[in-house]
Formats: structure tokens, C-alpha cells, sequence
């Protein structure tokens, strides 16, 4: 059985981890980086963290709450079997016109490098990879439909064929996202722990990313209740 | 034990060649290369005024570079398509060109240059209507969805799966390469000991995977089999590779035990080569720890057709096909003085031998790796 063991997400004005029952509410993004130090959901600074594009930082903070939802230690420069898969709506549309822009605006002679690499729909994960010492698969998938549930299904495909260990599996935006840890369970589930087809059945049609954080605290409090009656 | 592997089926590409990959394979062959002066843009202020370009490609008029490239592919498809097969697309910045023509002219387009747009119009083009994706991972983009093509068929969530890649050059990714001092002035030269640098090439492939109980059905002539992949992430650097070639190596590994295989029973490596200084030097390493003591004749393409990006994979996976059937390796094109690191593995004419059983490498931005056994 798969199982899942983490979700974390964050919003533009509140994060959270559903099985620590965790809704934080925030004003100033600036300051997000030193509040999850402060709450040790990031264990440790993440490296140029305030280079990173929007997309990645949402995606290193979304995998860090996950991380800290299934009580997973991590530190720096040790390496873990855990992949990560991402996807979102624009790919990295938002990244492109920034580099190309300012390439343009500096006379078509010199661009920057470090915009650049956020030209890649795959450069969020792997500056997460980077960060949290992750070495298995590292791939970005984008669906035409019902991205949630489809990218959760090749994370299923992936565990179950043994092409990965466990897995963090991203749904991020400038704005929003969404971070879920997948790992295979020989026995039953324990801490209140989902299946992962129970969450898939929850996140199934949605594509809209704020829905599907909604859905999951949803899906989250009838657990709870279930898990605590 | 060897395990039940997905069949490969049908398979071609447009290349700076020409179209077909018969005309990429006799090109490689001849030691001569495609890279050449781009003409697309001005270059002059860039490190390196050379690329791989497929000729012909008319910009405006409604139709991205890929996506005329991906035309050109269609005309080449020489097997009957079905028609629910799965499809995934793999590139890395698609139809680009829209996105640099409304930044440049104000002509709409920033939209179109969405890669799930291109998916819905790769759907149309190939006539086929199964699920589709799209994968992106870097340079390792199409053999990642290669690899996810086997996984499919092989956990028999699928029976069927056509991948096609494309990638073109663009002034967008020239000068990005170029900011980052990655071009080589010259034409790319792999595992050469005065290498500088990539050249960015242009390619579009495919490749149509079935499991082997849909192609005896079928009667389907079996190519070559995907035998087993492997995928992992050096978690060093987000655009130099790890020095050691752990994550490589890592996924090499991987990929033996997904095929239920040994080291011992590869016989030639199609390698990633770009012509950087880290990456070749990090290959070769990684090849190293997992052979050991034996060397295995080794060969780069990115001399030839310069380094297509998202197509870099699924091409090294099609040339390997031909070295399967030929029982010949093409030269590392560009090559002159091999690298001391390399002596002995990379080769600067064409090679003769048994070859039945290739591992095909390739490493990205982000430091994404995949490894492929491709085997008869």
C-alpha cells in the first residue's frame, strides 16, 4: 500500500501540515524563510533561498512542510532516497518572460545567467533536490487535465515498480502550493496516515491549485475527526 | 533475471542532417558535422556563433520552429500509428519562439508557448488519443520519458506509448548558454582534451513503445527492446554536475537492477558527451566506477548533431537502435585529441562489434540524470 505520510502547504497569506493539524496564518512573504526557521519546519537555511524564483521557493517550502508533517529529519549535505516530482498549469511561462525581457531591455547583448536557469520547468525541484539532499528521480510532468491526481498516480506507478523509495510530489505557483510524501507501507496505517488512492479520490477533477489545498483540509478534518472518535 | 522488457516498434527523426534518421546515421558516420554558422540571429555578441540547425525552418507565419519540425517528423513516421496510443512529450522550452515574438514585436503569443498548448497540438498532429503528458527534466528530458514509457507498459498501466521530443535553437536559449560561458567557439568536441564547450542542436523524434504481447498481436517487426532505466538527481548544483559522477553512477545502477542485469553484459555506451569540461570528465568517472577494470567502446553524438536539448535523449536512443542493427558505433564526431581520462573508451572512427546491448546516459541542469539499457 502506498501511503501518505506528509502534505504541507502554503497560500499567499496562510501554510499548514495536515496530519500535525497545523494552519498558520502570515502577513509579510519576506519574512516566511525566518518563520519557518523559527517553528524548525525548516531545519536548516535554505541555500540563496532569495535568488529563487517564486515557483521555487513555494516548492522548497510546500516539500519542507511536508517533510516536517511526516517528521522526517533532514541535514545539510546529507543525502536521502527521496525523489521529487512537480507539476503545475504554466510551467515555467512566468520565468521565461522575466529572463527574455530583461535580455531584450539590456540591449539583446547580455543576458543573465541566473534567470536563466529558471527557464527550466525542472530547476524549482531540483534547487529543492539541492536543498534537502534529495537523489532520486527529479522529473517535472505537466497533464492536460486533472493535474493533482494524474501526477499523484505516476508517483504510485513510480514506488510500486521500485523507481523510487519515497516521493515528494509538488503542485506549485507563484502563488500556491501544494507538497505531498509518498512512501510505500508494508503494514497498516499509523498516525492517522492516508492511503494514497483516499486522496486521490479527493483531489480527482480538480485543477485548480486553491481547490485542492481546500479539498485536502477538508478531506483532512473529517480524518481527524474519524481518527481522534 | 532478465525482466520482461517493453518493444520498441517504430522510431525516426529530423535532425540537422536531414529527415530520417537513416540520413542522421550516415551522417554520423561520414565524421562530418551539422554544426555550422547560426543564421537565425545575430550572433556577434554571443561566445559562440555556432548551432545545428535544421534547414528550411521559415520563422512567423503562424508556426513555431517545433512545431514545423514536428510536421516534417509526421511525414517521416514509417509505421502504422495507433490510434489510443498514450503520448508524452518531452522538451524543454517548445514553441519558444512565440513567447521571444510578442517580447520582441507585441505580436500575441506568450501563451502559445505553454508546453501543455504543444501537447494538445502533438495529440492532433500524430492522430493519436490516448493520455498524455509532458516531461520535462532537463537535457535528460526524453530519455526520462522513455523511461516512464517502459514503466508504463511494463507495471501494464499501458500497452502502448508513442514519445516524441523537440526542441529548436532560439536566440533565447543561445544567449542563456552563452550567459552561462557553456559554448564552445568551434564545433562541439566531446571528450577531446582541448574541448570548450556544447553547441546547441535542433531535433525532432519519436519513438513508439508497445508491450511485447500488443506487437506479436500486431505483427509489429520489434526493433529493439528498453531493458531496463534508471533516474536520480546529484542534489549538488543547479547547473554543474556532480565532479565525482555519483548521481550518474547512482542511476546507471538503477538502472541494471530495473533490467535484472549485470555490468558485464553492456556492450558499448551511447554517453551524454556534451563537450563541457564537468560533464564529460563526471561521464567518464561514473563509467569508471561502474566497469572498472574494462573498457567499453564509448561514443558521443553532440560533435554531430550539436546538443538537441529535449531531443538529446530520445536521438542517443535512436542512434543506438542503428548501432544495435548494424553492429557498428558511429565516431565521436569532432574529436581530435581524445582526452587522457577517455583513452581508450571514446573512439574517433567508426567500430565494429557484437552489439546487442547498449546503456545509452544522459545528465541535466539541476543535476537530473538517466541511464537507459537498450538491448534487441
Amino acid at each position: 500500500m502506498i501511503s501518505m505520510q506528509g502534505i504541507g502547504w502554503i497560500t499567499e497569506d496562510r501554510f499548514g501540515s495536515i496530519f500535525r493539524e497545523n494552519i498558520t496564518e502570515y502577513t509579510d512573504r519576506k519574512k516566511v524563510h525566518s518563520i519557518f526557521r523559527d517553528a524548525s519546519i525548516l531545519l536548516a537555511p535554505i541555500k540563496n533561498f532569495g535568488r529563487f524564483d517564486k515557483v521555487s521557493r513555494n516548492t522548497c517550502l510546500a516539500i519542507s512542510l511536508a517533510l516536517f508533517d511526516a517528521g522526517i529529519d533532514y541535514s545539510k549535505g546529507t543525502m536521502q532516497d527521496f525523489g521529487i516530482l512537480s507539476t503545475d498549469e504554466e510551467g515555467c511561462l512566468q520565468s521565461n518572460i522575466e529572463y527574455f525581457k530583461d535580455y531584450v531591455e539590456c540591449g539583446r547583448k547580455l543576458s543573465r545567467g541566473n534567470l536563466f536557469v529558471y527557464t527550466l520547468p525542472s530547476t524549482p525541484i531540483a534547487e529543492a533536490a539541492i536543498n534537502f539532499g534529495c537523489q532520486g528521480p527529479v522529473l517535472y510532468l505537466t497533464f492536460q487535465e486533472d493535474q493533482t491526481n494524474q501526477i499523484l498516480e505516476q508517483g504510485r506507478i513510480m514506488i510500486e515498480s521500485k523507481e523510487a523509495t519515497n516521493l515528494l510530489i509538488v503542485n506549485a505557483s507563484e502563488e500556491e502550493s501544494i507538497c505531498f510524501l509518498l512512501k510505500e507501507e508494508k503494514g497498516a496505517l499509523k498516525n492517522g496516515w492516508m492511503d494514497l488512492e483516499e486522496v486521490q479520490r479527493a483531489v480527482k477533477g480538480i485543477g485548480v491549485l486553491p481547490e485542492v489545498i481546500k479539498k485536502i483540509l477538508q478531506k483532512d478534518k473529517n480524518e481527524v475527526i474519524d481518527y481522534i472518535s | 533475471m532478465l525482466k520482461a522488457s517493453p518493444v520498441i516498434v517504430g522510431y525516426n527523426a529530423v535532425t540537422p542532417y536531414g529527415e530520417g534518421i537513416d540520413v542522421c546515421w550516415q551522417g554520423l558516420l561520414s565524421n562530418q558535422t551539422s554544426i555550422d554558422d547560426i543564421k537565425r540571429f545575430d550572433t556577434s555578441h554571443f561566445k559562440s556563433s555556432k548551432a545545428a540547425t535544421i534547414k528550411d525552418l521559415v520563422p512567423g507565419k503562424g508556426k513555431s520552429f517545433v512545431f514545423q519540425m514536428l510536421e516534417r517528423l509526421k511525414k517521416n513516421i514509417n509505421n502504422p500509428m495507433p490510434e489510443d496510443a498514450d503520448l508524452i512529450l518531452a522538451s524543454l522550452n517548445g514553441e519558444i519562439d512565440f513567447l521571444e515574438d510578442e517580447i520582441l514585436t507585441g505580436k500575441k503569443g506568450l501563451e502559445e508557448s505553454r508546453l501543455g498548448l504543444l501537447l494538445a497540438k502533438a495529440h492532433d498532429l500524430f492522430k493519436v488519443k490516448g493520455r498524455g503528458m509532458v516531461i520535462s527534466a532537463a537535457c535528460a528530458s526524453s530519455s526520462v520519458a522513455i523511461a516512464r514509457a517502459a514503466s508504463l507498459i511494463r507495471s501494464k498501466k499501458s500497452d502502448c506509448v508513442l514519445v516524441v521530443s523537440c526542441d529548436c535553437v532560439s536566440e533565447f536559449v543561445i544567449s542563456g548558454f552563452s550567459s552561462l560561458m557553456a559554448l564552445d567557439k568551434q564545433s562541439a568536441r566531446p571528450f577531446d582534451k582541448n574541448r570548450e564547450g556544447l553547441n546547441v542542436g535542433e531535433a525532432a523524434a519519436y519513438i513508439l513503445l508497445m508491450s511485447k504481447e500488443r506487437a506479436d498481436k500486431e505483427k509489429r517487426a520489434v526493433k529493439g527492446s528498453i531493458s531496463g532505466w534508471g533516474i536520480s538527481c546529484d542534489a549538488n548544483h543547479v547547473t554543474g554536475p556532480s565532479i565525482g559522477g555519483e548521481g550518474l553512477f547512482l542511476a546507471i545502477n538503477r538502472a541494471l537492477e530495473s533490467g535484472g542485469m549485470a555490468a558485464e553484459e553492456i556492450n558499448s555506451i551511447c554517453a551524454h558527451g556534451t563537450g563541457t569540461v564537468y560533464n564529460d570528465s563526471m561521464e567518464m568517472k561514473a563509467f569508471k566506477n561502474i566497469f572498472g577494470e574494462k573498457v567499453l567502446p564509448t561514443y558521443s553524438i553532440k560533435g554531430g548533431i550539436g546538443h538537441t536539448m529535449g531531443s538529446a535523449g530520445l536521438m542517443d536512443a535512436l542512434v543506438v537502435l542503428e548501432t544495435i542493427q548494424s553492429n557498428v558505433l558511429p565516431p565521436t564526431v569532432g574529436t581530435e585529441n581524445v582526452d587522457e581520462e577517455a583513452a581508450g573508451w571514446i573512439k574517433k572512427e567508426e567500430v565494429r562489434l557484437e552489439n546487442d546491448v547498449v546503456l545509452s546516459t544522459n545528465s541535466g541542469f539541476g543535476g537530473i540524470n538517466s541511464a537507459l539499457i537498450i538491448g534487441l
